[in-house]
């Protein structure tokens, strides 16, 4: 997978290559988190598009039901009377729920949609059924249901493109340098690409061979660990992750067995790594509180109250425990290593490539830190994936952030880290001898 | 110095050969930075007869200590035992190559770039303010090794490639390792190989 970037945000060029672990480093305010959020804002609006197309109309179907029938009311004798039984939402509810099912199957028929929501209005109405305003509220519904259903594709996936995008770069997707330039991100899958356009900060054209089945988990900030309960607050990203973190199973807990069994042979070695900083189990007690059972404490931690380094990797754990990593996600780890004193960085980066090398996912890390480079460096040798790691750079000229592939020589990723050494060595060696 | 480099350098220089012991000697605190009996040119000599041939009213400042491998790979040599002053240090940088045009050893900057190197000596066993911590210095090593570069002190990195072929700042430890040691071993072999 590759991600050509021009410019859009900050980034006047950049081709990186996504084939297992890219490493991305360069000081701050050099772009280096803006191929994350492009990555998480483009799987996440175009994954698994034609199901958010119709859940986009369905939603709309719904807002728009509800508003009518809340006004469905008749006057009879001076009083104010509703002419059905069900409520307005529960009604709204069943109509979308009805399109929903039409739309999902492969010969979706403008008739088979009336009859559908004809029967949900005729249970509703029950005996006002031949109301002749009930009738016209029937006929206005289906009308708008009908506009709904008409929209084109198009202008619905660059609306949901538009809407993620400027969710995550604050509506500053065109450069600031350069506003009249448009933005084009191209990804490369295989021997296919995907193609958006943006202009004006908005999504100005999209086309597509290939159809995104991944998700793209953003990891940022380990205080989302706090929220889980309450997601108020958090970025759209941060929301995502919450969501993840606290979804159950919609499985049968005897269902899949074998492939459980399986997948914790395969995830051993990830578990060990895991339960190395956090032995072990989480619960969720009342009120979605998640709980830490530890043998040494006679009661269960509350996960807010774990250091913040553990809640770096309690996320993980999360993800990995409740099977919300699937097989070829896109995992995004923003400067991981914050929290974590070097000991647990090199725990964290063995415990990343080993969930590349068993989900074949594809992971795009910013970093700081030398530690936790070498160590992603180190244990993609010894799990033998490290072909498929790549180091870029990232620098700024003009105002313009650009990202130099530096697989082959990575230590010019660390003369920058190691500069301020000689500028801490050079003073100390003065005021020594002052 | 081999004896054969010697022999070829001009009476300037010939006149002002010494021990590298003699060189890194500290004449405020009286002690010496290397042990090595390496000849080199003292070169802080030099200027007091180039001001003296030219009529400079002012005597340039100079390195401490000129040396020429077999291969004609020169070193200046500057020996630091105390505090350093950057504007000091970058002065006597700039005037020793002013004397290697103007005596005419070396014709251009293009040629000095490609023959030059420089090596500053300290003194990293005084500690005054800052407290001394080994595990402080292993972790700036480590990564200082990853960068496959060598630690420079006092900004004199922005040297190399401009002015000099190398630039390197040692600790004694380091100049002996990476400098005095090969070098000797290097003069050594070529007399046997004679």
């Amino acid at each position: 997978m590759r991600l050509k970037i021009e410019n859009f945000a900050q980034i006047r060029y950049a081709d990186v290559i996504m084939d297992g672990i890219t490493v991305i480093a360069g000081e701050n305010n050099t772009g280096k988190s803006t191929v994350g959020k492009i990555l998480f804002s483009l799987f996440n609006a175009t994954s698994d598009i034609e199901n958010k197309i119709i859940s986009q109309r369905t939603a709309e179907i719904r807002n728009m039901c509800r508003r009518y029938l809340r006004n469905g009311i008749v006057y009879e004798s001076g009083e104010e009377k509703r002419v059905w039984n069900a409520s307005p939402f529960s009604t709204a509810t069943a109509i979308a729920r009805q399109v929903d099912n039409v739309l999902k199957n492969e010969n979706a028929e403008m008739d088979k949609v009336r009859e559908g929501v004809h029967a949900v209005l005729k249970k509703a109405y029950g005996k006002d059924q031949r109301n002749p305003l009930v009738q016209e509220i029937e006929n206005e519904i289906m009308g708008q249901i009908e506009k709904i259903i008409n929209l084109p594709e198009y202008a619905i996936i660059t609306e949901l493109i538009s809407r993620y995008f400027g969710s995550m770069f604050r509506s500053q997707i065109n450069s600031l340098i350069m506003p009249e330039l448009k933005a084009k991100l191209t990804l490369y899958i295989k021997r296919s690409k995907n193609i958006l356009l943006f202009e004006g900060n908005i999504c100005a054209d999209y086309s597509s061979e290939i159809d995104l089945v991944n998700q793209a988990i953003y990891i940022d900030n380990p205080f989302v660990i706090d929220k889980l309960s309450d997601d108020y607050g958090l970025d759209m990203a941060e929301t995502y992750l919450v969501r993840l973190l606290t979804r159950r199973p919609d499985q049968d807990p005897m269902d899949g067995i074998i492939s459980s069994v399986l997948a914790k042979e395969k995830l051993s070695e990830v578990y060990a790594a895991v339960r190395s900083v956090i032995p072990g189990n989480i619960v969720e007690g009342q009120n979605d509180k998640y709980f830490l059972e530890q043998e040494n404490y006679k009661q269960p931690v509350s996960v807010g109250s774990l250091s913040t380094g553990m809640k770096s990797f309690l996320i993980l754990k999360m993800l990995i425990e409740r099977g919300q990593i699937k097989e070829k996600d896109v995992l995004i780890l923003d400067e991981p290593e914050i929290h974590l004193h070097p000991q647990w960085q090199v725990v964290y980066a063995e415990l990343v490539v080993l969930l590349q090398k068993y989900f074949h996912l594809s992971v795009i890390v910013t970093t700081h830190s030398p530690y936790f480079m070498d160590a992603i460096n180190v244990f993609s040798v010894k799990h033998g994936i490290d072909q498929g790691v790549h180091y870029y750079l990232s620098s700024v000229e003009d105002g313009w952030a650009a990202m130099e592939d530096v697989t082959d020589h990575i230590d010019s990723i660390y003369k920058k880290m190691a500069s301020s050494i000689q500028v801490l060595d050079s003073l100390r060696y003065e005021l020594n001898n002052q | 110095m081999t004896e054969e480099v010697i022999n070829k350098l001009p009476d300037i220089f010939k006149a002002r050969i010494g021990t590298l012991k003699k060189a890194s000697y500290d004449n405020e605190n009286h002690v010496y930075m290397s042990e090595s009996q390496m000849k080199v040119i003292l070169f802080d000599k030099i200027p007091k007869s180039y001001a003296k041939n030219t009529n400079c009213p002012n005597v340039p400042a100079s390195n401490d200590a000129l040396y020429m491998s077999k291969d004609d790979d020169w070193y200046f040599i500057e020996f630091k035992n105390g505090s350093v002053d950057k504007a000091d240090l970058y002065r006597k940088i700039y005037d020793s190559l002013i004397i290697l045009l103007e005596l005419g050893l070396m014709p251009d900057y293009s040629c000095i770039r490609g023959t030059v190197n420089y090596i500053l000596v300290y003194n990293s066993e005084k500690y005054g303010k800052i407290q001394a911590s080994k595990a402080r210095d292993m972790n700036f090593d480590y990564i200082m090794r990853l960068s496959d570069q060598e630690e420079q002190l006092f900004g004199v990195e922005k040297f190399e490639g401009y002015l000099f072929k190398t630039t390197h700042t040692y600790t004694k430890r380091l100049f002996e390792k990476n400098f005095v040691i090969p070098m000797e071993a290097c003069e050594t072999s070529g007399d046997l190989r004679k």
